[in-house]
């Protein structure tokens, strides 16, 4: 369990975050120069906050009014920086090896041993990191910092360094490891495919404030204000499991609904669902529907009717949160309102599956 | 044809006249660096070099230049690390200050460092009554060679490191420390071998500087063989009873010096990592 709620300020910008993490890996989006790396800094204790506190797990890292500053190698808690910052001198082995001075030699070289078949690196452990490539280079700093068993695990934006085409697999390595070691993390991100991916739990920082946190689904598709809607995207995202496929399109089972659309998954896969909710049709429940080439016709009542920008935002409850954007006049023309039952009504191509 | 030849060529003609001025260039200046040292080995060994080289005031001045530039550059390097990594490192009000005081001596004529040095440790200098009350004698001892020299080759190290330091990332000694090393530690066991190609490289330049040292060891420390005599000194005092001894003392200097700054390059060439 983590609990940061700290203000520090660097001239003109001031950081003031407050969040929470129970455990498993927290997601903090936001756009660059938010104070991400910031926030990182500050919780490994390399930064002091002006005021605050930081707890892990019961423990007190920092606490303003107390004058308590835990040294940074007092708080067992493990940093991956944004350019992963190996030490140049030592091997990948030596690297991996640094915090753990004070085990005996053999103990030592077993955990290294264990952290270098974990991450697939046996057959580089004697190179310097001026020979790896990218992805190898984050292998490298992710069993440096996972070698010593932190409490909890900081990356700054991990993926950034990379090209594109390795990026998903490093984002699976990073899922699989945190998941094996079972390490609590804080992952800070401008990418909402890594978001997506990783959270199972997300905070929103923007302009040093942690706008908006709660779960990954929550988040994006029920933003608490519009610069955070700009930011995450206004995307309904809903967990579901894939049932079958059917000529290599999936049918998806979400809260009792079956969405067919998406595909490169298998059944039995948990996955996210992804709409965009200008790609939802609305018609009313009791029309007898017209043959279409959309493949999802969902039940729903609304649930909230709100302006955005020159449209209306309809939250609609189909057992999962679903949001359309539609037009003043197609509003009128339905004679919508709180309660009104409705068919939402989207092509397969329309969706997006994201594995979990 | 021809016309296509034409413009073809004349770039050839200025390239051609480019490799000579290039190649006369380097001849000047490979003639003028070498021709120095070539006239020295040519003049030593038409002398009795190996008599010579073993008298005792040469063997004397070598012993003390090696003796001196060794506990100068060890005082250099212990007391000049931990100033380079706070003036690369530590945000403090006065560090233009601090910074340009520490590279004064480079500029500063040896001489009036040897001045400074005498008014502060002489027998009548600031410090001087007060040790010479204490029974301590500075000036015109072998400690004041040490000091001459520390004082002429410190800056040469401290900017040298001080650039090694900067070019060490902050983040390896922050991941450093969350990987359990305190402050020292990240220092020792990051800080320095990381920027050690830079302190080497300072070191040898310090050294050298000192091993050349002259003009404010005469002031501050005279030329007494045996005592304060080191080889620069050895080899000016000397000139005035015959060109056998400089000759020697001035082959041993160019043999040590291109020795030393050959092994150095090499090892740096191994050593070479990138950040």
């Amino acid at each position: 369990m983590l609990e940061v709620s700290i203000r520090k300020s660097l001239g003109e910008f001031t950081l003031d975050a407050t969040l929470d993490s129970p455990g498993g890996t927290l997601v903090v989006i936001g756009p660059s120069g938010a104070g991400k790396s910031m926030l990182l800094r500050a919780i490994t204790g390399v930064l002091r906050p002006d005021a605050g506190r930081i707890t892990l797990n019961g423990r007190n890292l920092f606490a303003g009014d107390r004058r308590l500053d835990l040294p940074a190698n007092e708080r067992r808690i493990g940093y991956v920086p944004q350019d992963f910052a190996l030490f140049p001198h030592l091997t990948v082995a030596g690297n991996i090896g640094f915090g753990l001075r004070l085990l005996s030699r053999s103990d030592r070289a077993a955990r290294v041993a264990e952290m270098l078949a974990l991450t697939g690196l046996e057959s580089q452990r004697n190179l310097r990191p001026a020979q790896l490539s990218g992805g190898q280079k984050q292998r490298v700093a992710l069993a440096r910092a996972l070698a010593v068993r932190p409490e909890l695990l900081l990356l700054d934006e991990p993926f950034s360094a990379v090209d594109a085409p390795t990026r998903q697999t490093l984002i699976e390595d990073v899922h699989r490891l945190l998941a094996t070691t079972g390490t609590p993390a804080v992952l800070v991100t401008h990418d909402r495919n890594e978001a997506m991916r990783l959270a199972d739990r997300l905070a929103v920082l923007i302009s040093g404030r942690i706008r908006q946190i709660g779960d990954p689904s929550e988040v994006f598709s029920a933003p608490v204000d519009e610069e955070v809607a700009q930011f995450v995207g206004v995307e309904i995202i809903v967990p579901g499991v894939v049932r079958a496929l059917e000529q290599g399109v999936a049918l998806t089972e979400v809260a009792g609904h079956t969405i067919e659309g998406g595909s490169n998954v298998a059944p039995g896969d948990r996955v996210l669902v992804c709409l965009r909710p200008e790609d939802i049709v609305i018609t009313p429940a009791t029309g007898g529907a017209a043959p279409t080439s959309a493949r999802n016709h969902i039940a729903a009542t609304v649930a909230r009717i709100t302006p955005w920008g020159p449209f209306r935002r309809v939250e609609l409850h189909a057992g999962f949160p679903l949001v359309a954007l539609i037009t003043r006049h197609a509003e009128e023309d339905l004679n919508l309102a709180p309660g009104t039952p409705v068919t939402a009504t989207f092509k397969a191509t329309a969706v997006h599956l994201v594995p979990r | 044809m021809s016309a296509t030849e034409a413009p073809a060529r004349r770039p050839n003609v200025f390239a051609a006249a480019e490799v000579c001025a290039a190649v006369f260039a380097c001849l000047v200046v490979f003639l003028f660096l070498c021709l120095p040292v070539f006239a020295i080995f040519e003049r030593a060994a038409e002398t009795d070099f190996f008599d010579t080289i073993s008298s005792s005031t040469v063997t004397e001045a070598l012993r003390l230049s090696l003796l001196t530039t060794t506990i100068s550059l060890t005082l250099v390097v212990i007391f000049g690390t931990p100033v380079a990594y706070i003036l690369a490192r530590v945000p403090f009000p006065g560090r233009d200050i601090a910074d340009t005081l520490v590279d004064l001596p480079i500029v500063l004529p040896p001489a009036v460092g040897g001045l400074g040095l005498l008014m502060a440790f002489g027998r009548r200098g600031i410090f001087g009554e007060w040790l010479d009350d204490a029974g301590i004698e500075i000036a015109f001892t072998t400690t004041a060679v040490v000091m001459a020299q520390t004082f002429v080759a410190s800056p040469f190290f401290i900017r040298a490191a001080k650039a090694g330091f900067e070019a060490v990332p902050q983040n390896l000694e922050d991941v450093a420390r969350t990987l359990g090393s305190s402050r020292s530690s990240a220092f020792f066991r990051v800080a320095i071998p990381v920027a050690a190609p830079s302190l080497m490289a300072g070191a040898v330049m310090a050294w050298a500087r000192a091993l050349g040292e002259f003009g404010a060891t005469i002031m501050f420390a005279g030329s007494f063989p045996g005592r304060t005599q080191t080889v620069p000194l050895a080899i000016y005092r000397q000139l005035e009873t015959g060109v056998e001894a400089p000759l020697a003392l001035s082959a041993v200097l160019v043999v040590i010096s291109f020795v030393v700054l050959l092994t150095f390059r090499l090892l740096m060439r191994r050593a070479a990592f990138t950040l």
